[in-house]
């Protein structure tokens, strides 16, 4: 039969009646193909913006490093609150900002320098300090290409050298 | 019906759906699993760089606290997260340093600006400081001894070496680990010759014509127009530091020759001479004796000597120094600040104060004077006579002990007495045994005494080791880097100091680059931070300067200049060395904290106004017709010879990364 269902391809499928599939048929496997790829798609969706937020993480992040690099560069003594500002992605920017390399939308950087003095080296000892933070905020919009909004804090610290405690 | 279907058509559809269905969903949960996984990678990567940041901000305090910790002086180290004395251990001994990694990890993790980051991050919940460790390992240490030349008269220290620090910060943040290292070089050196640190004046060649004695007056005991030299030369009545004097080395030229030092206090300033120290007895000196025959006796020490100046008396005491003929050299402190002296070199001392004495003129007869707050020109010679019994003929020698207790109840005994003794006598008794090795008669190899400039057991004589049974806690040897029997050798060999400098500048012509990396303003001081040895290859005048950190300013061949005050900050108390390795020191300044050393043959020091050297002046010879002139003050640095400071005179220096070290060699 299968020698012959070679020799003849047509013979054994002419000897049969020919039928379509129903529409009943077709729904339901196009039914059971919607049940499954549904919910798989909602899924990869959310993987995409997921991946689309970690990825503005990432570039949020090198813009915050390109602050912190530029800023940890200078005396101490430099860093002061004259760097406090706000540059959003795209528009005119400030003398300190255009040293920076160019930040794009729809990132928004925020820069505060936080100056603590006289502040205890730790709570078990006398020893004081002197310390900068250098906070950058960035904030990042939804668009067409982001398709989420999102907050990265970021930070680091310039210190000044420990001072003995006066009698 | 479906199966039926399925079955008439041998399950074709069926498979065909099945599998389009699968081929989807591996294609869509292989994509999501990438992109997920993508997204875990780089969630990982960003955690991870967090981690880094937050563990270099704790680098950064970190290395702040271990460099605070080097840079304390003995005094204030308390040795909380290593043993200093680990550090500086000689060869032999050392092995690697482990720093306490949890108090250091407690101390790092809870410091303000390290929580302060945290918080930016996410606060503690998902980030921390998990671990802190800050390790020298033996492996990648050094000695300088194997390195370096040795030179004949300078044994190598073997405590100095340079090595590898290595800082290690662990950081957890969302339970991913990272750890930043940090290796730097770390040098642990002494920045100058132990020996000189026990004296405040240190001369190794006074000219055969030069007479100390006439500084103040001439040799008739007539009072010339100039200053005194006054030595103050440590606390050694504060309990801190009972033992804190300083020497002074004067090395005749030629050695062989005697040299007579008369000591006394004189009418400048207000004061007292060199404490008399009691200790058994007194003795009368047969060459004196042949010398002086019309005098009955003599009173001086034992080991000290004898008073010159009472050759044509039949009494004893103080007079005024005119009559006395003294006054010259004055080695005293203030009243506040008593000091005795202990004096090297081939001297013969001569003793115008006794330990007691009778001030009938001014008291009567039963009243016995305190001789720390003697005024000397006060004084007057009259009826004052030495501690006797009554109508004593001959006036005996009596010990300390005899005469204490003519002063003290007499069931006071043993180290009551003495300690009751020593506050009357405002010295330290309580030590006595010290400096009792200190004044032993030193004999040379032939026999000779008083020959100090050779002392083949220096180091035992000036500093025994153990606890006497007073209590007194002795200093440690002297000096383990001088190996010669002849102080007036010692030196600082080029070849010792030069490898340890880390900068070089060429001269004057550089000293903005100097300013620029070691000097920092503050209003109108100038603030030096050295912290290590730089050098100068030719002549350098330093200015004014305020040392907030010590170290070493070496010129290898040239003149030094100090053109204004060297001020050390009283809250660091750091000490700068400045040395002329071949050439001169003059000092156009009134006031210099720090150890001016000149040593070369040839070199001298000279002073070109009053001045008030606090430290040590270590030089070849000096110019004394200009002292003589200008007069000044030497206060003995007593954190110098401290055994409590021993090492902070260790420096332990962790090396900027950016260096311009050049040995030339």
């Amino acid at each position: 039969m299968i020698i012959n269902s070679i020799l003849r391809p047509g013979a054994e499928r002419s000897a049969r009646r020919p039928r379509a599939f129903t529409l009943v048929e077709v729904l339901i496997t196009v039914a059971i193909l919607a049940c499954g790829i549904i919910p798989l798609l909602t899924m990869l969706s959310e993987q995409h913006r997921g991946t689309a937020d970690i990825v503005n993480k990432v570039i949020a992040a090198n813009y915050a490093k390109d602050v912190v690099d530029y800023l940890k560069s200078l005396p101490y003594s430099d860093v002061d609150s004259k760097y406090n500002g706000v540059e959003i992605g795209g528009k005119e920017e400030s003398e300190f900002f255009a040293k920076l390399p160019k930040l794009v939308a729809p990132f928004t950087r925020k820069v505060e320098i936080i100056e603590r003095r006289d502040r205890p080296l730790s709570p078990a000892t006398p020893e004081k300090i002197d310390y900068k933070i250098i906070k950058v905020t960035m904030t990042f919009d939804k668009n067409d290409f982001r398709p989420v909004n999102g907050i990265t804090l970021f930070g680091t610290l310039m210190m000044d050298k420990i001072k003995k405690q006066q009698p | 019906m479906l199966l039926e279907k399925i079955k008439k058509h041998n399950g074709v559809t069926f498979v065909v759906v099945i599998g389009i269905l699968t081929v989807l969903l591996i294609a869509i949960i292989s994509y999501n699993s990438m992109l997920r996984s993508e997204r875990v990678i780089m969630y990982h990567m960003i955690y991870g760089d967090n981690a880094l940041i937050i563990a270099e901000c704790a680098m950064e305090v970190l290395q702040k606290v271990v460099e605070y910790e080097f840079a304390k002086t003995g005094y204030e180290r308390k040795d909380t997260y290593f043993k200093y004395d680990d550090l500086i251990k000689p060869k032999p001994e050392f092995n690697t340093v482990a720093f306490d990694s949890a108090k250091l990890t407690n101390l790092i993790s809870s410091s303000e600006p390290v929580k302060e980051i945290i918080t930016i991050f996410g606060g503690p919940g998902i980030a921390r400081v998990s671990k802190v460790e800050v390790v020298i390992d033996k492996k990648l240490v050094r000695f300088y001894e194997d390195v370096c030349p040795q030179s004949p008269e300078i044994k190598h220290n073997s405590r100095e070496k340079f090595g590898i620090i290595t800082y290690r910060v662990e950081v957890e943040y969302f339970n991913i680990k990272k750890t930043l290292s940090v290796a730097k070089q770390i040098r642990i050196i002494n920045i100058l010759p132990k020996a000189l640190r026990f004296f405040s004046m240190f001369i190794k060649n006074v000219p055969a014509a030069t007479d100390l004695n006439t500084i103040l007056t001439d040799k008739d005991g007539k009072i010339v127009s100039g200053k005194a030299l006054v030595f103050d030369n440590g606390d050694y009545n504060k309990e801190s530091s009972p033992l804190n004097c300083g020497a002074i080395f004067l090395g005749n030229n030629p050695a062989s020759k005697q040299m007579t030092l008369r000591l006394s206090h004189g009418k400048a300033k207000p004061g007292f001479g060199e404490q008399f120290q009691l200790f058994d007895g007194f003795y009368v000196n047969e060459e004196y004796k042949k010398t002086y025959p019309s005098s009955l006796f003599h009173i001086g020490h034992l080991e000290y000597g004898f008073c010159k100046e009472i050759e044509n008396e039949t009494k004893y005491g103080i007079r005024t120094p005119a009559e006395a003929k003294s006054s010259m050299l004055k080695i005293y402190g203030t009243p506040e600040n008593p000091t005795p002296t202990r004096i090297h070199g081939n001297i013969f001392r001569c003793y115008l104060r006794l330990a007691a004495y009778q001030d009938i003129k001014t008291n009567g007869s039963e009243y016995m004077s305190e001789m720390p707050f003697v005024v000397p020109a006060d004084f007057t010679n009259n009826g004052i006579k030495p501690i006797a019994e009554k109508d004593e003929t001959p006036i005996q020698l009596h010990s300390c002990e005899w005469i204490a207790k003519k002063l003290f109840p007499s069931d006071l005994s043993g180290i009551d007495l003495y300690r009751l003794y020593a506050h009357y006598m405002n010295q330290p008794i309580d030590f006595e045994p010290y400096n009792y090795g200190m004044c032993n008669p030193i004999k040379d190899k032939n026999d000779q005494p008083c020959d100090p400039n050779k002392i083949p057991d220096f180091a035992q004589k000036m500093f025994p080791t153990g606890t006497n049974n007073f209590g007194g806690q002795p200093t440690k040897p002297v000096d383990e880097e001088f190996s010669g029997s002849d102080m007036r050798r010692m030196t600082i060999d080029d070849n010792y100091v030069v490898p340890y400098a880390s900068y070089k500048f060429k001269d004057d012509s550089e000293m903005p680059r100097f300013k620029e990396m070691f000097v920092e303003k503050s209003g109108s001081d100038e603030l030096l931070r050295l912290g290590l040895i730089a050098e100068f290859d030719e002549g350098v005048t330093l200015p004014k300067l305020t040392v907030e950190k010590g170290g070493m300013i070496i010129c290898k061949k040239g003149d030094i200049r100090l053109s204004g005050d060297i001020i050390q900050d009283p809250v660091q108390n750091q000490t700068l060395a400045i040395v002329a390795l071949d050439g001169n020191i003059t000092v156009d300044a009134s006031r210099v904290d720090a150890i001016l050393i000149s040593m070369k043959d040839g070199s001298k020091f000279t002073p070109s106004r009053p001045l008030e050297l606090n430290g040590t002046l270590a030089v070849n010879t000096m110019d004394f017709a200009k002292l003589s002139s200008t007069g000044g003050k030497i206060d003995f640095n007593t954190a110098q010879s401290s055994p409590l400071s021993m090492p902070h005179f260790y420096y332990a220096s962790i090396q900027p990364d950016v260096r311009n070290w050049k040995v030339d060699k």
